[in-house]
């Protein structure tokens, strides 16, 4: 039923975290695990000289740290250093977004912005992610990757919302947009978190890869697998170098990989994919919450209105005044669209 | 304006007695009867979704006399605000499957307003939420039978299955 590669496999483990800044809870507490968390984030930068973590696709998390730091009055120009020099040696990820809305709820422009200030702020930590970091959005827009596209993003990972024919179904895919752009997509099939947390259970380590290796390869188009190494909220990264390094697998190559490497590799191997079209909003696989847009409706109007009143009136009125040679203010975006 | 009529160029809005009101367009030529009925049943979900009881009641605006007043009459503008309680029960049951017995007042005012020179009908509706476990909406047949909608969204209008 599916068609097999022959040879090696290639696992490619990408360590992360999923930082829900305000979800299950609000700033007021997710940001006081920031410190923590870092501290823990550095100690495994500087044990492993080769590891690499991805940031949750926003620069908002590393902005909230420093914040944090001045807060409790530390010292953040060495952290500050630190951070930048990882992001710089590609060893820590950071954007390409300034935070992670739900892009069903924010205007189109909100869309924009978060790309264009995620840009502005990742070149200044030394460099940004340049893939689509949709891990838990509850669907997707019909537009996504023409707006990523237009920012020169190389591909995008996503779950929920993607729906296909079974039996033919894969991993990887085209996705167009209503203009026709396209481009190539990583359906996260088992989920952001399937190889969570490998180092914690050393003695299940092997073979969790192998049973997992097994489950999502036959829906692989290329000799290449995903294996997600992170959850919501990870504290602390992973610490499953050490032994892996110590396994054998007779057929499967298992490294530590960044979402860039892994666009590449599926690119590399140039296979043939289904194109799927415009917005996705199918829950057959796995639930898109629609219920949820409808939530808290006080906060989806207050929401609306500052958008409009940022977009329609403040930015249109700031270029009068630029073009008057006063000031214009180019920042209008809510951190808590996050 | 005429009793519980409010009218321009564009538009002729009757109000009914229960509250919901009846549209004439007058440039497309076509009645939209009973609009802005209130419609509510349980809701036995979590916070991400809605799901309805075992057992569901639903209660309406349909026998409801409402209370109508005009507000504001002018040459520019006119104003109608149309009260209504309904009785809804509580909650849910402790099980969950049933809407309790115990009813309480479920106050909905809508302030309805028509400009002179304008075909959008603008409504300005408030509630007291009152109960608990519930899911309340206005309904606005449109009469159109269509097996698809368009809809608004970022940089594109989609094409969308009514049953999606």
């Amino acid at each position: 039923m599916f068609k097999k590669v022959s040879g090696i496999i290639n696992a490619h483990i990408i360590s992360h975290t999923h930082w829900d800044r305000e979800w299950f809870l609000n700033i007021k507490y997710t940001n006081e695990w920031l410190i923590p968390f870092f501290d823990s984030l550095f100690k495994m930068l500087e044990k492993e000289s080769n590891y690499r973590f991805v940031l949750d696709g926003q620069t908002l998390i590393v902005e909230d740290y420093f914040d944090q730091l001045k807060r409790q009055g530390k010292n953040s120009g060495q952290y500050k250093r630190k951070l930048k020099q990882y992001v710089r040696e590609g060893r820590l990820l950071v954007g390409p977004y300034y935070l992670q809305p739900d892009w069903q709820l924010v205007s189109g422009e909100s869309l924009i912005r978060n790309l264009l200030i995620g840009y502005k702020i990742g070149e200044k930590l030394g460099g940004l992610m340049k893939v689509g970091w949709l891990l838990d959005n509850f669907g997707q827009i019909s537009q996504t990757v023409q707006i990523h596209k237009k920012f020169n993003i190389k591909g995008l990972f996503l779950w929920r919302g993607v729906e296909m024919e079974s039996p033919r179904i894969n991993s990887e895919f085209l996705w167009e947009s209503p203009d026709g752009t396209r481009l190539t997509s990583i359906y996260l099939l088992s989920s952001y978190r399937n190889a969570m947390r490998l180092g914690e259970y050393k003695e299940i380590m092997k073979e969790r890869i192998e049973n997992e290796v097994r489950k999502i390869y036959p829906f692989a188009t290329t000799p290449n697998v995903l294996l997600m190494n992170g959850y919501d909220q990870e504290m602390t990264p992973d610490d499953f170098l050490p032994e892996l390094n110590k396994l054998f697998f007779p057929d499967i190559q298992v490294k530590q990989s960044t979402p860039e490497e892994y666009i590449e590799a599926i690119k590399k191997s140039s296979p043939k994919l289904r194109v799927l079209k415009g917005s996705l909003y199918s829950g057959r696989f796995i639930s898109v919450f629609p219920g949820i847009l409808s939530a808290r409706m006080y906060l989806k109007c207050m929401n609306d209105t500052c958008q409009r009143k940022l977009e329609k009136y403040a930015e249109p009125l700031s270029v009068i005044s630029w073009l008057n040679g006063g000031k214009y203010n180019r920042e209008p975006i809510f951190t808590n669209q996050n | 304006m005429e009793e519980n009529i409010i009218e321009n160029q564009y538009l002729q809005i009757k109000i009914n007695k229960k509250g919901s009101i009846n549209i004439w367009d007058k440039v497309n030529k076509c009645e939209y009867k009973d609009l802005n009925i209130i419609t509510d049943g349980a809701d036995a979900g979590d916070e991400y979704n809605y799901s309805f009881p075992e057992n569901d009641i639903i209660i309406t605006s349909e026998n409801i006399k409402a209370e109508i007043e005009v507000v504001e009459k002018s040459f520019l503008k006119a104003v109608v605000k149309i009260s209504l309680i309904l009785q809804l029960p509580e909650s849910l049951t402790d099980d969950r499957k049933n809407r309790s017995k115990k009813l309480r007042d479920f106050p909905i005012i809508n302030w309805i307003s028509l400009e002179a020179e304008s075909p959008i009908i603008n409504f300005r509706t408030v509630v007291k939420n009152t109960v608990k476990d519930h899911r309340l909406r206005v309904l606005f047949p449109t009469g159109i039978d269509t097996k698809y909608s368009f809809a608004g969204t970022q940089f594109d209008v989609t094409n969308s299955s009514k049953h999606n």
